[in-house]
């Protein structure tokens, strides 16, 4: 008997043993999940991406900007042109009279208040600017232009929930989940309904999801429909009210949830659907287009507005209904909503703003500095030097040069990359990664390594003009034929583009027309290693070996290096490195990272100034002559650049306000039938026709000295003698002895003495 | 209040701004050449013809953010400082002096070769005056670091 009972109860016990076991196994899963759900969805919940910000437009008395512009700009920023102006986020355009009302923003440094403006605009800069506040300079809020995102292609636009309309919260819980405000993460009530729905069809097909397990579903799990995965989600969503709160939730669903595809891209959370169906912040959509993104959340694709607007339309007053019924929305309301159209905006006009070039520097920029991790996680603001209206320009000129060269040559394959920066700060506000600036393929500005030709030929010239007691601007040197034995027992003989020999030329003049073999001879005499020190000086990093064709630019370099190089030349020989970035601001409104202006000096300014004066020569007399009328009296240095076969081509230079260096090719590498300055140079000069303000800058530094001299044999000369020409010189370099003119018999004698000498 | 006189009203607050506004450096308005809005002589061209561009004008803005700069270092607060000088940087990149200020920010917080090449660029960006000089002080008292 007390062995019966002994078994018994070891029974007993055995069967508590294998339920504490399961307990303790069951417990784990769900710490387990627990602690998933905690780390993900704190970590999720922030996991908005950096947002991406531009320029600000400063606003100041004798501020660059035409009317045209600044209306581009307010409706970038999704500024409403109305009559009488009453709420921030609007403006009013009368003539030349420019009417705004700001919404005010939090910089890196400072606090930007509301203010209601009047701008007046006379000639293409501020004339008047009066700000109730009386401040004399202002900043407009900056253009959201990008998120910054790991490795997917999600894209976001973060709202708070504050920022979120009432109504579209409203209709959102009506529509997917009216009892989200009393259920505890799953609904029973649904579930049951699910259930008998799916016992008649013999299947699991019908969701009986919550808000919190949707949001659980796109977080965490496939959209397969098993049993244990609807388990899972429901423990998960338990848990997650547990944590949080229901605004939380909604918030991060609001975030989360997939609301279209435009391209790769594909379209998360409210906030950017309705910069990408309606161009306008959330906060500033009428009901009908709230209740259609509530639409959207059913199927995006399904009810596309753009492929399918009557079953959009029909579904989006569905969701009025809906709203109507669950008494979330009012009647009246809804019934004149019904009545609206679906108002999207064009589809062009949704994916006007993205800038997948220039976002991807940015991101490279950030990578230096960030963990993936921080990126992703804290919603940071990251403020750079973009110039939307810069970028615009540039788009349009790029893809337009390339057009017409579609027509004329067979050569649709041609490509381009740009790169624009500010001379003196180094802060780069265009990237054009191809001719399409929106379709973020292969960034050729920041990718394609392309020999550069004769754009290192300034490096070769500025090397000479370091060493001023050898070389000045008037040197004549050798443009003959030029042979280098090299030590392989090759011969290198460069040609020059015309095939022809130029005989002696003045240095300047070398550069000017672009001559291989003069080039060549001078970078050989006075030392490859030489010049090759003097690009790494100008910023590219790594030294390349000192071949004999580093001379003519037999080096692959990125468009993004080149851009490096003429800056630090359009900058007077300052190095600065480049910067997309301007300061990095944490999610409390903290400085996290600023990126101060660096300069340094490295080279002196007498050789930089007879540099730059070359390169003004080139646009003058040179192989860019062509911009004397692409540009009329408008003061640039540039250089051309043209490799082997056409493959190339290449125009890199500045003004006194911006520097832009542009390339065209093809990216199998084949001839594109254009030289630097039937290809590039066009788009260059079409992008600083349309925006550059202020021509290159003549301020010699003081030991220069202006000497007229001949433009044949560099001798000294007078303003008043036919075939001269004016040149700086480091005083003590200047030519000292002064031909007198040569005019009339003068001149025929001298011709005979030539002939004589070269017999 | 018709839109007139509201708009007088909004002017007043300008205008007695406009007038407080104090230069930083002494500096005769007529004096300083203006660059802004005249293009530069072509190549070929004499500048001994042309007024030689010594230094670029400034919008008073520039001048608004040099003061508050001024303001912000005696405030303790250097890097506000530095980023209203970068500030009037980006709108005017080739006035000289806001090279320098920055260059003093930089000395005061032990960048030497930041200080020196910020005033270099002042110098070579056309510093006249008193400017100059202080320029030219800054980059021998940095280089004795």
């Amino acid at each position: 008997m007390s062995i019966i009972t002994h078994n018994k109860k070891s029974k007993l016990a055995l069967w508590w043993k294998l339920l504490i076991v399961a307990s303790v196994i069951a417990l784990m899963a769900i710490i387990y999940i627990d602690s998933t759900i905690r780390a993900t969805f704190t970590g999720k919940k922030w996991s908005v991406p950096a947002t991406v910000y531009a320029r600000p437009l400063e606003l100041y008395v004798g501020a660059p900007l035409t009317v045209q512009d600044f209306k581009t700009e307010l409706g970038m920023l999704g500024y409403r042109f109305v009559y009488r102006i009453e709420n921030p986020g609007q403006a009013r355009i009368i003539d030349n009279t420019v009417n705004i009302y700001t919404p005010g923003f939090q910089f890196s440094d400072d606090f930007e208040p509301a203010r209601q403006v009047a701008v007046h605009i006379l000639d293409g800069r501020v004339s008047q600017l009066v700000s109730n506040d009386g401040a004399q300079l202002l900043r407009l809020e900056p253009l959201a232009i990008g998120g910054i995102y790991p490795s997917h292609h999600e894209d976001r636009l973060l709202v708070k929930l504050s920022e979120v309309p009432e109504s579209l919260q409203n209709m959102l819980v009506a529509v997917e989940d009216d009892r989200f405000y009393s259920h505890f993460g799953i609904s029973p009530r649904g579930i049951v309904r699910a259930l008998i729905a799916n016992i008649k069809e013999g299947g699991i097909s019908q969701g009986a999801s919550t808000l919190t397990q949707q949001l659980i579903k796109n977080y965490y799990l496939s959209s397969e429909q098993t049993l244990t995965r609807k388990a899972r989600e429901a423990v998960m969503a338990l848990l997650l009210e547990l944590h949080f709160s229901k605004s939380e939730i909604l918030e991060g669903y609001i975030n989360e949830v997939y609301l279209g595809q435009d391209g790769p891209r594909s379209i998360h959370g409210f906030g950017l659907a309705s910069q990408y169906y309606f161009n306008r912040p959330l906060s500033d959509l009428s009901i009908e287009r709230q209740a259609l993104l509530v639409a959207l959340v059913r199927g995006a694709s399904y009810y596309n507005p753009w492929r399918n607007p009557a079953r959009a339309l029909e579904r989006r007053n569905l969701v009025l209904d809906i709203a109507v019924r669950e008494e979330r929305l009012d009647i009246d309301l809804a019934e004149k909503a019904k009545k609206r159209p679906l108002g999207i905006g064009g589809t062009s006009a949704a994916s006007n703003r993205r800038y997948p070039a220039y976002l991807d520097l940015v991101r490279r920029q950030l990578q230096r500095d960030y963990k993936e991790e921080d990126l992703n996680s804290s919603g940071l603001a990251i403020f750079t030097h973009f110039d939307p209206l810069v970028q615009m320009s540039a788009e349009s000129s790029l893809a337009a040069n390339i057009a017409k060269h579609a027509s004329s040559e067979k050569s649709n394959e041609l490509q381009g990359a740009v790169v624009i920066t500010r001379p003196n700060t180094g802060a780069v506000i265009a990237v054009l990664g191809g001719k399409d600036g929106r379709y973020a393929g292969f960034n050729r500005a920041l990718d394609a390594r392309r020999p550069i030709g004769s754009l290192l030929k300034p490096a070769v010239y500025l090397t000479a003009l370091e060493q001023p007691e050898r070389y000045t601007l008037a040197t004549p040197i050798s443009d003959d034929e030029y042979r280098l034995q090299l030590p392989n027992g090759d011969q290198w003989a460069p040609k020059n583009y015309d095939l022809e020999d130029h005989g002696d030329v003045l240095l300047y003049k070398a550069l000017a027309h672009s001559y291989n073999q003069a080039t060549a001879r001078l970078g050989n005499t006075i030392g490859v290693d030489k010049v090759v020190d003097t690009v790494h000086r100008l910023g590219v990093k790594e030294r390349f070996p000192a071949l004999p064709s580093v001379t003519l630019g037999a080096v692959d370099l990125l468009p993004i290096e080149v851009a490096q190089i003429y800056q630090t030349i359009s900058a007077d020989g300052f190095y600065t490195p480049l910067m997309a970035i301007n300061a990095v601001v944490g999610p409390g409104g903290q400085l996290l990272t600023s990126y101060p202006l660096e300069v340094d000096k490295r080279f002196d300014a007498a050789s930089i100034y007879m540099l730059s004066h070359a390169m003004q020569a080139v646009t003058h007399e040179g192989t860019a002559k062509s911009l004397e009328w692409l540009l009329p009296d408008f003061a640039v240095a540039g250089k051309t650049g043209t490799t082997n076969d056409l493959r190339d081509s290449w125009f890199a230079g500045f003004s006194g306000d911006m520097m832009a260096v542009v390339w065209l090719g093809n990216d199998d590498n084949t001839s594109t039938g254009l030289t630097g300055s039937s290809g590039a140079l066009r788009v260059w000069a079409d992008i600083i026709r349309q925006r550059s303000r202020l021509p290159i800058q003549n301020l010699p530094p003081e030991n220069i000295k202006m000497v007229w001299v001949d433009r044949e044999t560099g001798q000294g000369s007078q303003r008043s003698c036919t075939n001269t020409v004016q040149l700086p010189f480091l005083v003590g370099t200047e030519p000292d002895q002064e031909i007198r003119c040569q005019q009339g018999a003068a001149k025929v004698i001298d011709w005979f003495k030539k002939l004589v000498d070269k017999m | 209040m018709n839109s007139f006189n509201k708009f007088a009203v909004m002017c007043l607050p300008w205008v007695l701004v406009a007038c407080g506004t104090i230069p930083t450096q002494p500096m005769d308005e007529n004096k300083r050449p203006v660059v802004i809005d005249t293009p530069s002589e072509p190549v070929q061209q004499s500048p001994q013809e042309v007024p030689v561009d010594s230094a670029a004008k400034a919008p008073s803005a520039v001048i608004y953010l040099l003061t508050r700069a001024e303001q912000q270092v005696q405030n303790g607060e250097p890097e506000a400082a530095a980023s209203s000088l970068e500030r009037a940087l980006r709108i005017a990149p080739r006035f000289p002096e806001s090279y320098y200020r920055l260059g003093e920010l930089r000395y005061q917080a032990g960048a030497y070769n930041q200080a020196i090449s910020l005033a270099q660029k002042a110098l070579r960006l056309g510093a006249e005056g008193i400017l100059r000089r202080q320029a030219q002080d800054l980059v021998s008292k940095a280089s004795a670091h």
